[in-house]
Protein backbone atom coordinates (compact mmCIF):
# COMPACT_ATOMS: atom_id res chain seq x y z
CA UNK A 1 0.00 0.00 0.00
CA UNK A 2 1.29 3.09 -0.91
CA UNK A 3 1.74 6.05 1.39
CA UNK A 4 -0.99 8.15 -0.20
CA UNK A 5 -3.93 5.41 -0.24
CA UNK A 6 -2.23 4.64 3.69
CA UNK A 7 -3.16 8.63 4.39
CA UNK A 8 -6.31 8.20 2.69
CA UNK A 9 -7.55 5.31 4.91
CA UNK A 10 -6.44 7.29 7.97
CA UNK A 11 -8.34 10.14 7.25
CA UNK A 12 -11.33 7.66 6.93
CA UNK A 13 -11.39 5.63 9.72
CA UNK A 14 -10.35 8.72 11.64
CA UNK A 15 -13.41 10.47 10.61
CA UNK A 16 -15.66 7.42 11.47
CA UNK A 17 -13.87 6.90 14.89
CA UNK A 18 -14.60 11.06 15.60
CA UNK A 19 -18.12 10.36 14.31
CA UNK A 20 -19.39 7.76 16.59
CA UNK A 21 -17.23 9.03 19.63
CA UNK A 22 -19.24 12.03 19.23
CA UNK A 23 -22.28 10.18 19.52
CA UNK A 24 -24.44 12.20 16.69
CA UNK A 25 -26.40 10.94 13.84
CA UNK A 26 -27.00 12.58 10.28
CA UNK A 27 -30.66 12.20 10.93
CA UNK A 28 -30.38 15.59 13.48
CA UNK A 29 -29.47 17.42 10.27
CA UNK A 30 -32.79 17.96 9.70
CA UNK A 31 -34.47 20.48 11.72
CA UNK A 32 -37.67 19.78 13.86
CA UNK A 33 -39.78 21.63 15.65
CA UNK A 34 -38.86 25.78 16.49
CA UNK A 35 -35.54 25.12 14.13
CA UNK A 36 -37.91 24.40 11.30
CA UNK A 37 -39.54 28.26 12.15
CA UNK A 38 -36.52 29.90 12.71
CA UNK A 39 -34.85 28.56 9.17
CA UNK A 40 -38.37 30.22 7.73
CA UNK A 41 -37.90 33.28 9.29
CA UNK A 42 -34.60 34.15 8.85
CA UNK A 43 -34.14 33.13 5.08
CA UNK A 44 -37.52 35.38 4.74
CA UNK A 45 -35.82 37.96 5.83
CA UNK A 46 -33.08 37.82 3.91
CA UNK A 47 -34.47 39.83 0.98
CA UNK A 48 -35.23 42.48 2.83
CA UNK A 49 -32.59 43.86 4.76
CA UNK A 50 -33.06 46.51 7.17
CA UNK A 51 -30.60 48.64 8.13
CA UNK A 52 -29.79 51.65 10.70
CA UNK A 53 -27.08 53.36 8.96
CA UNK A 54 -25.47 55.02 11.51
CA UNK A 55 -24.84 51.56 13.65
CA UNK A 56 -23.31 49.87 10.82
CA UNK A 57 -21.12 52.31 9.96
CA UNK A 58 -19.90 52.77 13.57
CA UNK A 59 -19.81 49.25 13.64
CA UNK A 60 -18.05 48.95 10.64
CA UNK A 61 -15.70 51.94 11.47
CA UNK A 62 -14.58 50.12 14.58
CA UNK A 63 -14.01 46.73 13.26
CA UNK A 64 -11.62 48.35 10.91
CA UNK A 65 -9.78 50.77 13.77
CA UNK A 66 -9.61 47.54 15.76
CA UNK A 67 -7.90 45.29 12.74
CA UNK A 68 -5.64 47.83 11.75
CA UNK A 69 -4.41 48.58 15.08
CA UNK A 70 -4.01 45.01 15.61
CA UNK A 71 -1.92 44.11 12.69
CA UNK A 72 0.41 46.92 12.87
CA UNK A 73 1.39 45.72 16.28
CA UNK A 74 1.82 42.24 15.43
CA UNK A 75 3.51 43.14 12.10
CA UNK A 76 6.19 45.41 14.27
CA UNK A 77 6.51 42.31 17.06
CA UNK A 78 6.62 39.77 14.45
CA UNK A 79 9.48 41.63 12.15
CA UNK A 80 12.52 41.59 14.63
CA UNK A 81 11.24 38.13 15.99
CA UNK A 82 11.14 36.48 12.76
CA UNK A 83 15.11 37.60 12.03
CA UNK A 84 16.10 36.20 15.41
CA UNK A 85 14.12 32.69 14.23
CA UNK A 86 15.10 32.66 11.00
CA UNK A 87 17.76 29.61 10.52
CA UNK A 88 20.18 31.67 7.82
CA UNK A 89 20.42 34.82 10.44
CA UNK A 90 22.35 32.29 12.51
CA UNK A 91 24.12 30.29 9.87
CA UNK A 92 27.60 31.35 11.46
CA UNK A 93 26.80 31.05 14.62
CA UNK A 94 27.31 28.92 17.92
CA UNK A 95 25.37 27.12 19.84
CA UNK A 96 24.19 29.57 22.23
CA UNK A 97 23.05 31.15 19.77
CA UNK A 98 20.76 28.38 18.85
CA UNK A 99 19.28 27.98 21.82
CA UNK A 100 18.25 31.31 21.54
CA UNK A 101 17.01 30.70 18.46
CA UNK A 102 14.94 27.46 19.59
CA UNK A 103 13.45 29.22 22.19
CA UNK A 104 11.67 32.23 20.05
CA UNK A 105 10.71 29.86 17.91
CA UNK A 106 8.61 27.99 20.69
CA UNK A 107 7.58 31.42 22.53
CA UNK A 108 6.25 32.02 18.34
CA UNK A 109 4.62 28.57 18.64
CA UNK A 110 2.60 29.29 21.80
CA UNK A 111 2.03 32.77 20.93
CA UNK A 112 -0.21 31.64 17.81
CA UNK A 113 -1.67 28.11 19.16
CA UNK A 114 -3.80 29.93 21.47
CA UNK A 115 -6.57 31.09 19.36
CA UNK A 116 -7.43 34.95 19.26
CA UNK A 117 -10.77 34.48 21.44
CA UNK A 118 -9.04 32.64 23.94
CA UNK A 119 -6.36 35.56 23.95
CA UNK A 120 -9.35 37.99 24.54
CA UNK A 121 -11.19 36.05 27.49
CA UNK A 122 -8.20 35.86 29.10
CA UNK A 123 -7.40 38.96 28.72
CA UNK A 124 -10.86 40.35 29.77
CA UNK A 125 -10.43 38.41 33.14
CA UNK A 126 -7.19 39.54 33.71
CA UNK A 127 -8.32 43.34 32.91
CA UNK A 128 -11.72 44.09 31.93
CA UNK A 129 -12.95 45.11 29.01
CA UNK A 130 -10.66 47.98 27.39
CA UNK A 131 -10.42 48.16 23.21
CA UNK A 132 -6.49 47.91 23.96
CA UNK A 133 -7.14 44.22 25.52
CA UNK A 134 -9.38 43.61 22.33
CA UNK A 135 -6.11 44.46 20.09
CA UNK A 136 -3.57 43.38 22.05
CA UNK A 137 -5.97 39.46 21.80
CA UNK A 138 -5.56 39.58 18.12
CA UNK A 139 -2.39 40.89 17.80
CA UNK A 140 -0.57 37.70 19.57
CA UNK A 141 -1.48 35.07 17.94
CA UNK A 142 -1.02 37.37 14.47
CA UNK A 143 2.24 38.04 15.41
CA UNK A 144 2.93 34.71 16.13
CA UNK A 145 1.91 33.89 12.80
CA UNK A 146 3.71 36.21 11.11
CA UNK A 147 6.61 35.54 12.29
CA UNK A 148 7.06 32.09 11.43
CA UNK A 149 5.77 32.67 8.05
CA UNK A 150 8.23 35.36 7.19
CA UNK A 151 10.98 33.46 9.16
CA UNK A 152 10.65 30.75 6.37
CA UNK A 153 10.06 33.40 3.71
CA UNK A 154 13.23 34.67 4.67
CA UNK A 155 15.10 31.45 4.55
CA UNK A 156 13.62 30.05 1.18
CA UNK A 157 14.78 33.86 -0.43
CA UNK A 158 17.34 33.00 -3.31
CA UNK A 159 21.16 32.94 -2.05
CA UNK A 160 22.54 34.53 -5.19
CA UNK A 161 23.02 38.34 -4.04
CA UNK A 162 24.29 36.71 -0.16
CA UNK A 163 26.89 35.00 -2.80
CA UNK A 164 27.84 38.49 -4.49
CA UNK A 165 28.23 40.00 -1.48
CA UNK A 166 29.93 37.43 -0.08
CA UNK A 167 32.54 37.80 -2.70
CA UNK A 168 33.16 41.40 -2.57
CA UNK A 169 33.95 40.73 0.96
CA UNK A 170 30.91 41.71 3.05
CA UNK A 171 30.26 40.60 6.93
CA UNK A 172 27.33 38.48 7.80
CA UNK A 173 25.48 41.26 8.84
CA UNK A 174 25.59 42.64 5.49
CA UNK A 175 24.94 39.73 4.23
CA UNK A 176 21.96 39.09 5.89
CA UNK A 177 20.63 42.56 6.05
CA UNK A 178 21.46 43.79 2.54
CA UNK A 179 21.27 40.64 0.58
CA UNK A 180 18.80 38.58 2.12
CA UNK A 181 16.09 40.71 3.93
CA UNK A 182 15.46 42.80 0.96
CA UNK A 183 14.31 40.24 -1.64
CA UNK A 184 12.09 39.00 1.22
CA UNK A 185 10.12 42.05 1.43
CA UNK A 186 7.51 42.33 -1.19
CA UNK A 187 6.43 38.62 0.48
CA UNK A 188 6.36 40.10 3.73
CA UNK A 189 4.48 43.03 3.24
CA UNK A 190 2.01 40.69 0.50
CA UNK A 191 1.32 38.03 3.40
CA UNK A 192 0.76 40.62 5.92
CA UNK A 193 -2.11 41.75 3.40
CA UNK A 194 -3.50 39.02 3.78
CA UNK A 195 -3.29 38.53 7.44
CA UNK A 196 -5.26 41.77 7.51
CA UNK A 197 -7.72 40.61 5.50
CA UNK A 198 -7.93 37.88 8.30
CA UNK A 199 -7.69 40.14 11.32
CA UNK A 200 -10.83 42.01 9.94
CA UNK A 201 -12.61 38.88 10.58
CA UNK A 202 -11.25 38.20 13.98
CA UNK A 203 -12.34 41.55 14.38
CA UNK A 204 -15.66 41.37 13.75
CA UNK A 205 -15.97 37.93 16.08
CA UNK A 206 -14.41 39.82 18.83
CA UNK A 207 -18.14 41.69 19.28
CA UNK A 208 -19.68 38.42 20.42
CA UNK A 209 -17.78 39.47 23.94
CA UNK A 210 -18.73 42.48 23.86
CA UNK A 211 -16.67 44.98 21.77
CA UNK A 212 -18.65 46.95 19.87
CA UNK A 213 -17.67 45.32 16.63
CA UNK A 214 -19.95 43.98 13.71
CA UNK A 215 -20.64 40.54 15.70
CA UNK A 216 -22.14 42.52 18.73
CA UNK A 217 -24.46 43.64 16.76
CA UNK A 218 -25.12 40.59 14.75
CA UNK A 219 -25.73 38.81 18.21
CA UNK A 220 -27.86 41.42 19.51
CA UNK A 221 -30.15 41.44 16.92
CA UNK A 222 -30.20 37.78 16.40
CA UNK A 223 -31.78 37.64 19.78
CA UNK A 224 -33.72 40.05 20.01
CA UNK A 225 -35.08 38.02 16.62
CA UNK A 226 -34.82 41.11 14.85
CA UNK A 227 -33.53 39.04 11.47
CA UNK A 228 -33.60 41.78 8.80
CA UNK A 229 -31.41 43.78 10.94
CA UNK A 230 -29.12 40.90 11.59
CA UNK A 231 -29.20 39.93 7.51
CA UNK A 232 -27.93 44.25 7.19
CA UNK A 233 -25.17 43.31 9.49
CA UNK A 234 -23.93 40.08 7.68
CA UNK A 235 -24.42 41.52 4.03
CA UNK A 236 -22.08 44.00 5.86
CA UNK A 237 -19.53 41.80 7.17
CA UNK A 238 -19.67 40.02 3.90
CA UNK A 239 -19.10 42.89 1.53
CA UNK A 240 -15.96 44.06 3.73
CA UNK A 241 -14.25 40.44 3.31
CA UNK A 242 -14.96 40.18 -0.34
CA UNK A 243 -14.14 43.89 -1.08
CA UNK A 244 -10.82 43.38 0.66
CA UNK A 245 -10.21 40.38 -0.65
CA UNK A 246 -10.52 41.68 -4.27
CA UNK A 247 -8.43 44.51 -3.78
CA UNK A 248 -5.15 42.40 -1.91
CA UNK A 249 -5.55 39.96 -5.24
CA UNK A 250 -4.97 43.46 -7.28
CA UNK A 251 -2.40 44.24 -4.86
CA UNK A 252 -0.58 41.03 -4.83
CA UNK A 253 -0.32 40.53 -8.37
CA UNK A 254 1.44 44.37 -8.95
CA UNK A 255 3.44 43.13 -6.04
CA UNK A 256 5.25 40.01 -6.33
CA UNK A 257 6.31 39.82 -9.35
CA UNK B 1 28.04 57.40 -18.31
CA UNK B 2 29.19 57.71 -15.00
CA UNK B 3 28.44 55.77 -12.26
CA UNK B 4 25.78 58.44 -10.31
CA UNK B 5 24.41 58.79 -13.68
CA UNK B 6 24.03 54.46 -13.88
CA UNK B 7 22.34 54.75 -10.76
CA UNK B 8 20.15 57.58 -11.80
CA UNK B 9 19.10 55.45 -14.61
CA UNK B 10 18.14 52.07 -12.84
CA UNK B 11 16.55 54.62 -9.84
CA UNK B 12 13.90 55.89 -13.03
CA UNK B 13 13.86 52.62 -14.22
CA UNK B 14 12.59 51.07 -10.93
CA UNK B 15 9.00 49.33 -10.94
CA UNK B 16 5.97 51.63 -10.00
CA UNK B 17 2.49 50.80 -9.61
CA UNK B 18 -0.35 53.87 -8.23
CA UNK B 19 -2.42 50.76 -6.39
CA UNK B 20 0.63 50.04 -4.55
CA UNK B 21 1.20 53.83 -3.64
CA UNK B 22 -2.11 54.36 -2.62
CA UNK B 23 -2.45 51.92 -0.58
CA UNK B 24 1.03 53.04 1.72
CA UNK B 25 -0.91 56.39 2.09
CA UNK B 26 -3.93 54.68 2.98
CA UNK B 27 -1.64 52.25 5.31
CA UNK B 28 -0.24 55.58 7.22
CA UNK B 29 -3.80 57.24 7.36
CA UNK B 30 -5.46 54.24 8.70
CA UNK B 31 -2.05 53.09 11.12
CA UNK B 32 -2.18 57.21 12.51
CA UNK B 33 -5.85 57.10 13.24
CA UNK B 34 -5.98 53.44 14.77
CA UNK B 35 -3.59 54.65 17.13
CA UNK B 36 -3.48 58.09 17.65
CA UNK B 37 -6.92 59.12 17.10
CA UNK B 38 -8.96 56.68 19.26
CA UNK B 39 -9.66 55.02 22.61
CA UNK B 40 -6.84 52.68 21.55
CA UNK B 41 -4.19 53.41 24.18
CA UNK B 42 -1.55 51.79 25.85
CA UNK B 43 -2.00 53.90 28.49
CA UNK B 44 -4.66 52.06 29.36
CA UNK B 45 -3.17 48.87 31.01
CA UNK B 46 -1.23 51.32 33.09
CA UNK B 47 -4.54 52.39 35.43
CA UNK B 48 -4.64 51.82 39.03
CA UNK B 49 -7.37 49.42 38.77
CA UNK B 50 -6.14 47.46 35.92
CA UNK B 51 -2.55 46.72 37.44
CA UNK B 52 -4.80 45.57 40.58
CA UNK B 53 -6.92 43.70 38.74
CA UNK B 54 -3.41 42.19 36.64
CA UNK B 55 -1.53 41.52 39.54
CA UNK B 56 -4.79 39.86 41.47
CA UNK B 57 -5.42 37.62 38.54
CA UNK B 58 -1.69 36.06 38.55
CA UNK B 59 -1.00 36.17 41.85
CA UNK B 60 -4.41 34.91 43.23
CA UNK B 61 -6.91 33.99 40.61
CA UNK B 62 -5.18 31.39 38.51
CA UNK B 63 -3.27 29.64 41.42
CA UNK B 64 -5.02 26.52 42.08
CA UNK B 65 -6.59 25.63 45.28
CA UNK B 66 -4.91 22.34 45.38
CA UNK B 67 -4.15 20.82 49.23
CA UNK B 68 -2.84 17.27 47.63
CA UNK B 69 -0.38 19.27 45.64
CA UNK B 70 -0.47 20.20 41.96
CA UNK B 71 -0.25 17.07 40.29
CA UNK B 72 -2.83 15.71 41.92
CA UNK B 73 -5.48 18.82 41.34
CA UNK B 74 -4.25 18.70 37.85
CA UNK B 75 -5.42 14.94 37.45
CA UNK B 76 -9.07 15.06 39.29
CA UNK B 77 -9.44 18.33 36.60
CA UNK B 78 -8.28 16.00 33.28
CA UNK B 79 -10.95 13.51 34.80
CA UNK B 80 -13.29 15.48 35.59
CA UNK B 81 -13.62 17.59 32.03
CA UNK B 82 -10.26 17.91 30.59
CA UNK B 83 -10.32 14.74 28.48
CA UNK B 84 -13.72 15.08 27.70
CA UNK B 85 -12.35 18.72 26.08
CA UNK B 86 -9.74 17.58 24.41
CA UNK B 87 -11.10 14.72 22.33
CA UNK B 88 -14.70 16.45 21.82
CA UNK B 89 -12.61 18.68 19.89
CA UNK B 90 -10.67 16.66 18.03
CA UNK B 91 -13.44 15.00 16.97
CA UNK B 92 -15.89 17.98 16.03
CA UNK B 93 -12.51 18.78 13.69
CA UNK B 94 -12.13 15.84 12.46
CA UNK B 95 -15.67 15.37 11.24
CA UNK B 96 -15.14 18.90 9.99
CA UNK B 97 -12.70 18.60 7.87
CA UNK B 98 -13.60 15.14 6.59
CA UNK B 99 -16.86 17.04 5.11
CA UNK B 100 -14.86 19.88 4.05
CA UNK B 101 -12.41 17.51 2.65
CA UNK B 102 -14.96 16.03 0.53
CA UNK B 103 -16.96 18.85 -0.81
CA UNK B 104 -14.08 20.80 -1.13
CA UNK B 105 -13.21 18.00 -3.99
CA UNK B 106 -16.30 17.82 -5.46
CA UNK B 107 -15.92 21.94 -5.98
CA UNK B 108 -12.31 21.87 -6.88
CA UNK B 109 -13.46 19.90 -10.13
CA UNK B 110 -15.92 23.06 -10.98
CA UNK B 111 -14.19 25.61 -9.76
CA UNK B 112 -10.82 25.21 -12.20
CA UNK B 113 -11.00 27.01 -14.82
CA UNK B 114 -9.53 25.28 -17.63
CA UNK B 115 -8.59 21.37 -16.80
CA UNK B 116 -5.53 20.90 -18.78
CA UNK B 117 -6.11 23.21 -21.37
CA UNK B 118 -9.69 21.65 -22.69
CA UNK B 119 -12.96 23.40 -22.19
CA UNK B 120 -13.85 23.92 -18.33
CA UNK B 121 -17.22 23.21 -16.72
CA UNK B 122 -19.62 26.14 -17.73
CA UNK B 123 -20.47 26.71 -14.38
CA UNK B 124 -16.81 27.01 -12.97
CA UNK B 125 -17.42 31.19 -12.53
CA UNK B 126 -20.61 30.08 -10.54
CA UNK B 127 -19.02 27.78 -8.47
CA UNK B 128 -15.93 30.19 -7.95
CA UNK B 129 -18.58 32.64 -6.66
CA UNK B 130 -19.79 30.22 -4.29
CA UNK B 131 -16.57 29.11 -2.95
CA UNK B 132 -15.43 32.82 -2.24
CA UNK B 133 -19.30 33.04 -0.07
CA UNK B 134 -18.97 30.26 1.97
CA UNK B 135 -15.53 31.13 3.43
CA UNK B 136 -16.19 34.93 3.75
CA UNK B 137 -18.31 34.13 7.25
CA UNK B 138 -16.29 33.43 9.96
CA UNK B 139 -17.05 30.18 11.36
CA UNK B 140 -18.24 31.92 15.01
CA UNK B 141 -20.62 33.63 13.05
CA UNK B 142 -21.76 30.61 11.18
CA UNK B 143 -22.17 28.50 13.96
CA UNK B 144 -23.80 31.40 16.04
CA UNK B 145 -26.84 31.36 13.55
CA UNK B 146 -26.92 27.34 13.05
CA UNK B 147 -26.71 26.72 16.92
CA UNK B 148 -30.65 28.47 17.02
CA UNK B 149 -31.22 25.78 14.22
CA UNK B 150 -30.13 22.67 15.00
CA UNK B 151 -29.91 23.38 19.25
CA UNK B 152 -26.66 22.27 21.12
CA UNK B 153 -25.40 19.69 19.48
CA UNK B 154 -22.10 18.99 17.85
CA UNK B 155 -23.75 19.62 14.49
CA UNK B 156 -23.38 23.30 14.20
CA UNK B 157 -19.56 23.82 15.31
CA UNK B 158 -19.32 20.74 12.47
CA UNK B 159 -20.90 22.91 9.45
CA UNK B 160 -19.73 25.84 10.40
CA UNK B 161 -16.32 24.22 10.07
CA UNK B 162 -16.88 22.63 6.80
CA UNK B 163 -18.64 24.78 5.21
CA UNK B 164 -15.93 27.83 5.29
CA UNK B 165 -13.21 25.17 4.88
CA UNK B 166 -15.18 23.53 2.00
CA UNK B 167 -15.06 27.02 0.33
CA UNK B 168 -11.28 27.12 0.80
CA UNK B 169 -10.29 23.70 0.01
CA UNK B 170 -12.60 24.07 -3.49
CA UNK B 171 -10.74 27.02 -3.81
CA UNK B 172 -6.93 25.68 -3.56
CA UNK B 173 -8.11 22.44 -5.32
CA UNK B 174 -9.57 24.17 -8.36
CA UNK B 175 -5.69 25.71 -8.38
CA UNK B 176 -4.27 22.56 -8.05
CA UNK B 177 -6.41 21.11 -11.33
CA UNK B 178 -5.96 24.27 -13.55
CA UNK B 179 -1.46 23.40 -12.41
CA UNK B 180 -2.12 19.67 -13.31
CA UNK B 181 0.04 18.68 -16.43
CA UNK B 182 -2.06 19.15 -19.85
CA UNK B 183 -0.65 16.22 -21.70
CA UNK B 184 -2.22 13.47 -20.07
CA UNK B 185 -5.30 14.88 -19.46
CA UNK B 186 -5.21 16.03 -23.36
CA UNK B 187 -4.62 12.33 -24.50
CA UNK B 188 -7.70 10.90 -22.66
CA UNK B 189 -9.89 13.48 -24.49
CA UNK B 190 -8.49 12.57 -27.39
CA UNK B 191 -9.00 8.78 -26.72
CA UNK B 192 -12.68 10.37 -26.64
CA UNK B 193 -12.90 9.80 -22.68
CA UNK B 194 -16.19 11.43 -20.89
CA UNK B 195 -15.47 14.37 -18.43
CA UNK B 196 -16.42 12.03 -15.35
CA UNK B 197 -13.98 9.70 -16.44
CA UNK B 198 -11.38 12.28 -17.25
CA UNK B 199 -12.06 13.70 -13.50
CA UNK B 200 -11.94 10.03 -11.31
CA UNK B 201 -8.71 8.47 -13.53
CA UNK B 202 -7.01 11.36 -14.34
CA UNK B 203 -7.40 14.33 -12.35
CA UNK B 204 -7.96 13.15 -9.34
CA UNK B 205 -4.63 10.19 -9.10
CA UNK B 206 -2.84 13.44 -10.15
CA UNK B 207 -4.10 15.67 -8.22
CA UNK B 208 -4.73 13.79 -5.22
CA UNK B 209 -1.65 14.34 -3.26
CA UNK B 210 -1.03 17.66 -3.80
CA UNK B 211 -4.99 18.50 -2.43
CA UNK B 212 -4.01 16.52 0.60
CA UNK B 213 -1.20 18.96 1.35
CA UNK B 214 -4.26 21.76 1.58
CA UNK B 215 -6.18 19.66 3.18
CA UNK B 216 -3.65 18.86 6.53
CA UNK B 217 -2.87 22.50 6.50
CA UNK B 218 -6.68 23.07 6.84
CA UNK B 219 -6.86 20.46 9.37
CA UNK B 220 -4.46 22.73 11.58
CA UNK B 221 -6.80 25.41 11.52
CA UNK B 222 -9.68 23.89 12.09
CA UNK B 223 -8.47 22.24 15.21
CA UNK B 224 -7.91 25.93 16.20
CA UNK B 225 -11.34 27.53 15.20
CA UNK B 226 -12.78 24.08 17.28
CA UNK B 227 -11.39 24.93 20.73
CA UNK B 228 -13.32 28.25 20.47
CA UNK B 229 -16.38 27.30 18.77
CA UNK B 230 -17.36 25.68 22.45
CA UNK B 231 -18.28 29.41 23.81
CA UNK B 232 -21.18 29.29 22.12
CA UNK B 233 -22.74 26.51 24.21
CA UNK B 234 -21.38 23.41 22.11
CA UNK B 235 -19.44 20.74 23.72
CA UNK B 236 -15.82 21.31 22.95
CA UNK B 237 -13.05 23.44 24.87
CA UNK B 238 -14.77 26.38 24.53
CA UNK B 239 -17.47 25.89 26.28
CA UNK B 240 -15.93 24.47 29.83
CA UNK B 241 -13.66 28.00 29.76
CA UNK B 242 -16.51 29.67 29.26
CA UNK B 243 -18.09 27.60 32.21
CA UNK B 244 -15.41 28.43 34.08
CA UNK B 245 -15.08 32.08 33.77
CA UNK B 246 -18.59 32.58 34.70
CA UNK B 247 -17.72 30.51 38.02
CA UNK B 248 -14.73 33.15 38.32
CA UNK B 249 -12.65 29.36 37.94
CA UNK B 250 -10.34 31.08 36.91
CA UNK B 251 -7.67 28.51 37.98
CA UNK B 252 -9.64 26.19 35.70
CA UNK B 253 -9.74 28.09 32.64
CA UNK B 254 -6.44 28.77 32.61
CA UNK B 255 -5.68 25.21 32.68
CA UNK B 256 -8.27 24.76 29.73
CA UNK B 257 -6.50 27.57 28.02
CA UNK B 258 -3.38 25.73 27.91
CA UNK B 259 -4.73 22.50 26.96
CA UNK B 260 -6.04 24.44 23.76
CA UNK B 261 -2.48 25.30 22.87
CA UNK B 262 -1.04 21.77 23.78
CA UNK B 263 -4.00 20.48 21.24
CA UNK B 264 -3.29 22.79 18.55
CA UNK B 265 0.08 21.60 18.85
CA UNK B 266 -0.70 17.85 18.39
CA UNK B 267 -2.30 18.94 15.64
CA UNK B 268 0.35 20.64 14.00
CA UNK B 269 2.49 17.77 14.57
CA UNK B 270 -0.41 15.12 12.90
CA UNK B 271 -0.31 17.43 9.72
CA UNK B 272 3.84 17.50 9.62
CA UNK B 273 3.99 13.81 9.59
CA UNK B 274 1.20 13.34 7.17
CA UNK B 275 2.83 15.94 4.82
CA UNK B 276 6.00 14.19 5.07
CA UNK B 277 4.38 10.96 4.30
CA UNK B 278 2.85 12.11 1.21
CA UNK B 279 5.86 14.18 -0.10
Amino acid sequence: MSNRARVLLSIALASLAAYLYLGISIGELLPRGTGVQIVQQFAAAALSPEANTQNILMALLVTVKYAVAAITLAFTLALPLSVIASSSFWSESGVTCHVLRWIVRSFIALMRSVHELLWAVLLLSAMGLSPISAVIAIAIPYAGTLAKVFSDIIDESSLKAEGALHSIGASRWQKFFFGRLPQAIPDILSYAFYRFECALRSSAILGFFGFPTLGYYIKLEFDNLNYAKVWAYLYVLLAMVVVVEYYSMQLRRRFVA
Amino acid sequence: MSREQAVEQLWQRRQRSKLVRFTIVLGVIATTWAWMFSDITFADLFTEQRLKNWNRFWTKDVIPDAPNGFSAWLGEQMSAYGYKALFATLAISVVAIFIAGVSGLLLSFGAARTIGGLQPSRFSSVIRIICIVLRAIPEYVLAFLLLAIFGATAWPAILALAIHNAGILGRLGGEVVENLPSRPLQSLDALGASRSKLATNAVFPMGISRYLLYFFYRFETCVREATILGMLGVVSLGYYVVEARAHNDYDKMLLLICLGAVLVFIADVISDVARKLLQ
